[in-house]
């Protein structure tokens, strides 16, 4: 519901003892904020910590007794909080800092710095604790060796120091308590458990529900547009049209690929299987549910965006018939509405649930949908920028494999053509930190 | 989406001491779960209490140390557990079960008996503490003074007897704690403090959230339908037709209503929809007010498809089969490339929970569908009701949510003479036997 209490300002910090998940965490919300529309970027005290005194830093550096660098890292964090406060007065709506913040003193220093700055501004607290130390083993290996800090160093050696580290941070750890009268979540094991304080207001109850249904399970995700369609072939938008011969094959040939990837009963039984309530998609799933002994669930809200009046036309005859329309839509084909139907804008908002839906399965998710649905779907996943999803590809006759994981996501696209069945593939791993390691600048961009 | 949460059976418990608001909770999420679709009741161990073990119950039966009140109260509270049981063996979706629950021993007793006779249900555990003595006096005053346990006492009399009840719970009472190895939400005065603890799945989660924006504030929600429209005069439906004169009338009777009703207060929400009929009736009333409304395409008509633009006599002539269809199953019912009611609820969830989460009045100008879901919902219909209900033009529905009931006052306002008419529906009706809560 974009729109609703944009006014007041908003500041996140985060709370917690190295790999713990904070950086996961507050860019989660970060990509959720700016989703639903709001200016909202993350504030890094590590990237600032590196920026200002050098990755060259093993674990004495964080030793609470080394006097210099106690002082070097606390101007660091205070440098963070400033650019926050700068960023929500030219406009943010939403600061994200990202920090450990494990002292008493440090937490009530920057809630009283933004309270100063700022009348009236929200402020939410989100710790993350972790017993669990498998979770905290496997954390520092997926993001912590790769680290710039760690670049001359080998994993093994990485780690050791690493946990070094945290050891400093564990010696004056203070949890978040309630005499410090701050709003605040605590999220503990991975959201097993989750304690809420004084926490109000429209943005921040749906933090909550969306921390509850965070998880770092590597399931992938499915989507593909429905079969070419009659429409298709001749160009027009809108409609409830069916498949076309060609449809129909690529429907074929997209049930033997998902009987290929999922191979045995049980892994065909997990997964989570939705389609749109519109014919060609309906048709399409049908062949896939058929062949994989699975049902799909129909949800309108895949259905594809409402092209209003427009509907059934071709766009040379929009063109012609609303040329005034037309242009306005190639200019901003983002924000533009059809008259009597909808905006990319209102598809962002109508398939917010469906996100949701996603976000929270711990299982294989598999969408045979439609073209400016799936754009909105993709760049949510794939961190696109909105400004961006009008105009993203996403053929016809194409799986597109989506595989989220702690700070990027692996994209995978399978074309079938439809008639001989044949595959190729175009795989794209963004791994932002496993850059050459004299390109140091692209962590410090996260 | 409700089909995600249909594959699992749900016990909901309560836990806490008496005047929590535990019967409140369970009511409202067996609104709230009936209304996305989920077939729920709240099962009320004090009512079995009663038809038991009769009214006439002092503070003493509710003694842990009298041994033949306990164990009377143990068996009213394993015939409600087989009742729940049968009801979800049945036909229900949902069991709630309304009861103190305060000791480890009986939560455990429920867990092995739930796991003994319906191993496939899910149970899910909402605990109310409250420790503010004012919420809690006025929670008894509100509910409990009318309660069947005290008719013939003076209100005095009854107080001190309940706290004396509270107290004697009060002895036994051990919160929930994690070593219990139970899902649950623990909601501290009325949610200043959440705990939320092994949730799993769909529709544990989706509670949470609507947990988590209740309160207790009694604001008002007031409904109204856009003034009349050129469509309404010529009995066509769909399209994006601008208001008649008396539509534009209506706007501004309803503006000038506002003023005196909020007391020239702007601490108000104002949701309208896209269409022009609702924004140039918002529009007019904004200006009165002087406060800003939000215009959500969430609240847009039912949109009827291939039938926009009809009216109902060209539906019955242009396509006899689907005209028969809506007749048969309204709400059910979806125009060709358009929606179906379950559709439209489905799609304002979101404006409930909205709703549901201000702490301030509410003003909804919308749409005759759209205002019969919302009503539906703060008014306690049945889903099916929905189709049917009556919400004419120049006609605002003032809903004030109250603990166990929601009062309604409909005030019809003649676009002409800015005349008002005000019903005041019987909010008794609605509260009926206790023993039906």
């Amino acid at each position: 519901m974009q729109g609703c209490n944009r006014s007041q300002k908003i500041a996140i910090c985060t709370v917690g003892l190295p790999a713990r998940g904070k950086t996961y965490i507050s860019r989660k919300l970060n990509r959720y904020f700016n989703w639903l529309g709001y200016k909202s970027r993350v504030f890094i005290n590590g990237n600032y910590r590196r920026e200002i005194c050098g990755t060259e830093c093993n674990s004495q550096f964080f030793d609470p007794h080394n006097e210099t660098a106690q002082k070097a890292r606390s101007d660091c964090a205070k440098m963070a909080l400033q650019d926050l406060i700068q960023f929500l007065k030219n406009g943010g709506d939403v600061g994200i800092l990202d920090g450990t913040n494990i002292t008493r003193e440090r937490r009530l220093q920057i809630e009283s710095d933004l309270k100063q700055s700022f009348n009236g501004i929200q402020t939410l607290w989100i710790e993350s604790i972790c017993n669990d130390s498998k979770v905290i083993q496997n954390n520092i290996r997926l993001t912590k060796i790769n680290n710039p800090d760690y670049c001359n160093v080998n994993s093994d050696e990485a780690t050791i120091d690493f946990l070094n580290r945290i050891k400093m941070y564990e010696q004056i750890y203070e949890t978040i308590t309630d005499d410090e009268n701050l709003s605040y979540i605590k999220t503990i094991n991975v959201g097993a458990d989750i304690i809420v304080h004084q926490v109000y207001g429209f943005l921040l109850s749906k933090i909550v529900s969306f921390i509850m249904n965070l998880h770092t399970y590597p399931r992938p995700i499915y989507l593909s547009r429905h079969g070419e369609s009659q429409y298709n072939v001749d160009d027009r938008v809108g409609g409830d049209s069916d498949l076309s011969e060609l449809g129909e094959m690529y429907a074929d040939k997209l049930a033997d690929f998902f009987f290929k990837e999922f191979p045995t009963k049980e892994t065909k039984n997990e997964i989570i299987f939705f389609t749109s309530t519109m014919r060609r998609a309906i048709h399409t799933s049908d062949v896939v549910a058929s062949k994989l002994d699975i049902q799909p669930l129909q949800l309108k809200t895949l259905d594809e965006i409402n092209v209003g009046i427009c509907d059934g036309m071709t766009y040379t005859e929009i063109a012609q018939k609303f040329p005034s329309d037309f242009q306005e839509r190639k200019i901003n084909k983002l924000g533009y509405r059809y008259p009597r139907g909808e905006s990319y804008l209102d598809l962002i908002s109508r398939i917010e649930p469906v996100i949701f839906e996603i976000e929270r399965s711990r299982q294989p998710v598999m969408i045979i949908a439609h073209q400016a649905i799936l754009r909105c779907l993709y760049a949510y996943f794939h961190q696109n920028e909105i400004p961006e999803v009008p105009t993203l590809d996403i053929p016809l006759h194409c799986v597109i494999k989506l595989t989220p994981a702690a700070y990027f996501c692996d994209e995978k696209r399978v074309l079938i053509n439809p008639q001989t069945g044949e595959i190729s593939i175009k795989e794209e791993y963004v791994q932002e930190f496993v850059r050459s390691k004299s390109k140091q600048k692209s962590f410090i961009d996260l | 989406m409700q089909e995600l949460g249909k594959q699992q059976k749900m016990v909901i418990g309560m836990v806490g001491l008496p005047a929590r608001g535990k019967t409140y909770i369970s009511r409202k999420i067996c609104r709230y779960l009936n209304w996305m679709g989920f077939k729920s009741k709240v099962f009320n161990i004090g009512n079995y209490r009663r038809q038991i073990c009769g009214t006439d119950c002092n503070s003493n039966f509710f003694d842990p140390g009298n041994k033949d009140a306990s164990k009377a109260r143990d068996e009213c509270a394993l015939l409600a557990l087989n009742d729940m049981i049968n009801y979800l063996r049945n036909e229900g979706d949902v069991s709630l079960y309304d009861g103190t629950n305060t000791t480890k021993q009986r939560r455990k007793l429920i867990m092995e008996t739930l796991q003994q006779k319906f191993s496939e249900v899910q149970v899910f555990w909402v605990e109310s503490i409250c420790n503010d003595e004012d919420v809690i006096l006025r929670n008894i005053q509100l509910t409990k003074l009318n309660n069947p346990d005290y008719v013939g006492k003076s209100s005095d009399e009854a107080t001190q007897d309940f706290q004396q009840r509270i107290e004697q719970y009060a002895k036994v009472y051990e919160p929930i704690d994690m070593d219990e190895n139970i899902s649950f939400i623990k909601i501290i005065d009325i949610g200043n403090d959440i705990m939320i603890y092994n949730i799993q799945g769909f529709l544990q989660s989706k509670l949470v959230s609507y947990l988590m924006n209740l309160h207790i504030y009694p604001r008002p929600i007031y409904l109204s339908r856009h003034g009349e429209s050129q469509y309404n005069v010529v009995h066509k439906v769909g399209g994006d037709s601008d208001l008649t004169q008396t539509g534009l009338m209506y706007a501004k009777q309803l503006g000038k209503y506002f003023i005196q009703e909020l007391e020239g207060s702007r601490n108000i929400k104002m949701f309208t929809s896209t269409m022009q009929r609702a924004l140039h009736t918002s529009n007019e009333v904004c200006e009165f007010l002087g406060v800003e409304y939000y215009s959500l395409k969430a609240l847009d008509e039912i949109n009827p498809g291939i039938c926009d633009g009809l009216t109902y006599q060209q539906i019955a002539d242009k396509f006899p089969q689907d005209y028969e269809e809506r007749k048969m199953n309204k709400l059910t019912y979806r125009y060709p490339r358009g929606e179906s009611y379950l559709d439209v609820i489905s799609r304002v969830e979101q404006i409930i929970f909205e709703i549901e989460r201000s702490r301030l009045p509410v003003i909804v100008i919308a749409h005759q569908a759209i205002l019969r879901c919302l009503y539906a919902y703060f008014h306690e219909h049945e889903v099916p009701e929905i189709p049917k209900l009556n919400i004419p033009l120049h006609q605002v529905i003032k809903l004030v949510p109250a603990a166990y009931y929601c009062k309604e006052t409909r005030i019809k306002i003649d676009p002409m003479t800015g005349h008002w008419e005000i019903q005041d529906e019987a909010t008794i009706k609605k509260v009926k036997s206790f023993l039906d809560l």
